[in-house]
């Protein structure tokens, strides 16, 4: 068994190269190596391509964008950014992958997929949810510390209407990261995603709400994130605060169910009265991101969430009443003249 | 004369060889009436005459590979209705190359150079496919719950690598390539072409609502960036039928006894119904 293809070992493994099955498929096979498809040019595979050949053309790397490639988008258009906070294993991750997920089977909550930077993350991130991944439950791989501040982004728009384009920033950062910040506030003011965001996603981790010894945790745990993000800077009276319960089906026929429901009604009119009036917004969310049950509705509440991200307002910068200055010269009254619209 | 070039753009076994196999025979041999015919034969058409014989006996067309890829087509044609001229340049790319270009997130120059050129692109996806990006969770409900592995398969877990794409992402993440520097950012007419669309010889859709229906993050994806990509959706069957070492030898026999123009098939936007040289047509239109 030969092969004319340079660097093919179908004559010692019995696999071709070139990804034909079965091998006799392949045109180079029988052929003798010197049989070059060219005499004249040795055709290099892409394999070759490395970074310092004059014919390499490097090309977007799809990963998730970090402060610099953010600040590079923005120069290009506007964005809304989300900062999902939450501990290890909240939710933050499975919240971003399914919504991804959703678009993947077509438009979700009113708008069509348009496009995403960071289409090889989101691929990575979901891939242990996924049949391909030989998983008989869907996982959700963990940020690391290390991986600091990255973003993961999604363009979409509403119906087909391109005007109508909204580009999400998913802020992901590690569970452990925001765990120490509400231990040392000093660290708060390191976490540029929180005062940068549209809309700060308070993650409660309903697995442990539904364990009575982890429930009180679990609640102390998000109104400490709460309280260490004002307290610190990172939120002020603009700030937009959604506290997202994560994994509600927990909830559904749990044995202590009405206690569940109280500890939260109780929860939830805690932190508005001891928060509600330090930001302009609080409000509470439940969702399912990823209910293992098949009987229970996919992606329960998601769509809900992310209309309010690309439908609502957002931040509400105070106003700023701008002195009115006078206008001296004939130049700056020349400005007062001119129309600044076409007529039609 | 004009010189137009088009791309070629799909992954592997898409049917992009196929296409081009049923559409040299096509215009070469005068079988059928097409929108496009073959002005003059010139250049070296050694590869298209290689892939067109396997075509005309009914067999499946060698793919292209990665070595031979730089093997530029072209192609001349002319518009009986207009005398228009044009010479068709297929920079024919193995479908691995598309692949390893997600993988690596590296393209040639040449590659880019072709892109970058006046003319549009041909995008091909199979119908003949199956869906590569089910859920666990999915496939539990499909199942009722029923939990379609052992604890024991469930040992075999595999690591992700980019050749788990799925398809509809890899195809989107080629499209958002062109709209990025250093390609030049322009409009582009995209022909998606849905090849082997005999595997759905009952189907009340049409190529686009299989797109919409089998690949819909391209579909949305294409709705959504209309200043960027002017698309249509056609569906071919080059060889006329499923001929491959699977499908049984009636089958290629009964095609075998056709005229081979009239085994092909292409379907949408009013093309008739055995010329595959209306989506080039299109293709070569202005605005």
């Amino acid at each position: 068994m030969v092969c004319g293809r340079s660097g093919c070992e179908v004559a010692t493994t019995g696999v071709c190269v070139e990804g034909q099955t079965p091998p006799e498929a392949c045109p180079f096979f029988g052929k003798e190596p010197q049989e070059e498809i060219d005499n004249d040019e040795e055709l290099p595979a892409d394999e070759a391509l490395t970074d310092t050949d004059p014919e390499t053309v490097l090309l977007a790397s799809g990963d998730t964008l970090d402060v610099n490639a953010v600040d590079e988008f923005l120069r290009w258009r506007p964005a809304i950014f989300v900062a999902i906070i939450g501990d290890r294993d909240s939710g933050k991750t499975t919240l971003i992958s399914t919504i991804y997920d959703r678009y993947l089977r077509g438009p979700f909550a009113g708008y069509a997929f348009a496009g995403s930077r960071t289409l090889i993350s989101l691929e990575r991130r979901s891939h242990d949810s996924r049949v391909a991944s030989g998983r008989i439950r869907p996982e959700t791989p963990r940020t690391s510390i290390a991986e600091g501040l990255r973003f993961f982004h999604l363009a979409l728009v509403q119906g087909e209407q391109q005007e109508l384009r909204r580009d999400l920033m998913l802020a992901d950062r590690s569970g452990e990261t925001y765990r120490s910040a509400r231990g040392n506030s000093a660290l708060v003011a390191d976490l540029i995603e929180v005062k940068k965001a549209d809309y700060i996603v308070l993650l409660l981790d309903g697995g442990r709400v539904a364990n009575s010894e982890e429930r009180s945790g679990a609640m102390q745990a998000t109104r400490q994130n709460l309280r260490a993000l004002l307290d610190g800077g990172a939120l002020d009276s603009s700030a937009v605060v959604q506290v997202v319960t994560t994994k509600i089906d927990l909830f559904v026929d749990h044995p202590e169910r009405d206690e569940i429901n109280r500890h939260m009604q109780s929860f939830c009119n805690r932190l508005l009265q001891d928060f509600g009036s330090r930001v302009y917004k609080l409000t509470f969310w439940e969702i399912a991101a990823r209910a293992p049950d098949p009987e229970f509705e996919s992606a329960l509440g998601v769509e809900a969430l992310i209309c309010s991200w690309l439908n609502g307002a957002g931040r509400q910068s105070p106003s700023v009443i701008r002195p009115i200055v006078p206008l001296k010269s004939e130049f700056d009254r020349l400005l007062m003249r001119t129309p600044t619209e076409v007529e039609s | 004369m004009t010189e137009v070039r088009h791309m070629i753009a799909g992954l592997p076994r898409s049917g992009k060889t196929t296409f081009l196999a049923a559409f040299w025979h096509l215009i070469n041999a005068g079988e059928a009436t097409t929108k496009l015919e073959l002005d003059r034969l010139a250049g070296d058409h050694e590869y298209l005459n290689t892939v067109v014989e396997a075509w005309r006996r009914c067999e499946e067309v060698p793919r292209t590979s990665l070595a031979s890829e730089r093997k530029s087509l072209a192609v001349h044609v002319y518009r009986p209705s207009t005398g228009q001229k044009a010479v068709l340049v297929f920079p024919d790319l193995s479908g691995e190359s598309f692949k390893r270009q997600v993988a690596s997130r590296k393209c040639r120059q040449s590659y880019l150079d072709a892109c970058d050129a006046s003319g549009g692109l041909l995008l091909f996806v199979t119908a003949d496919h199956v869906q590569d990006d089910l859920s666990v969770l999915e496939v539990a409900s499909m199942t009722n719950g029923d939990e379609a592995k052992s604890e024991e398969d469930a040992a075999q877990v595999v690591e992700w690598s980019p050749d788990l794409i799925p398809e509809q992402v890899q195809l989107v993440e080629l499209l958002q390539f062109l709209q990025r520097p250093p390609f030049k950012r322009r409009r582009r007419r995209l022909a998606v072409i849905v090849s082997a669309w005999d595997v759905l010889p009952n189907s009340k859709l049409t190529p686009e609502e299989w797109v919409c229906r089998e690949l819909p993050l391209l579909h949305q994806f294409l709705s959504a960036n209309r200043e960027s990509f002017k698309s249509r959706v056609y569906g071919v069957s080059a060889q006329g039928g499923n001929i491959n070492k699977h499908s049984s030898a009636n089958i290629r026999s009964k095609l075998l006894q056709k005229t081979p123009s009239e085994r092909i098939k292409c379907i949408g936007h009013d093309a008739d119904l055995h010329d595959l040289t209306s989506p080039i047509l299109w293709l070569m239109e202005e605005g």
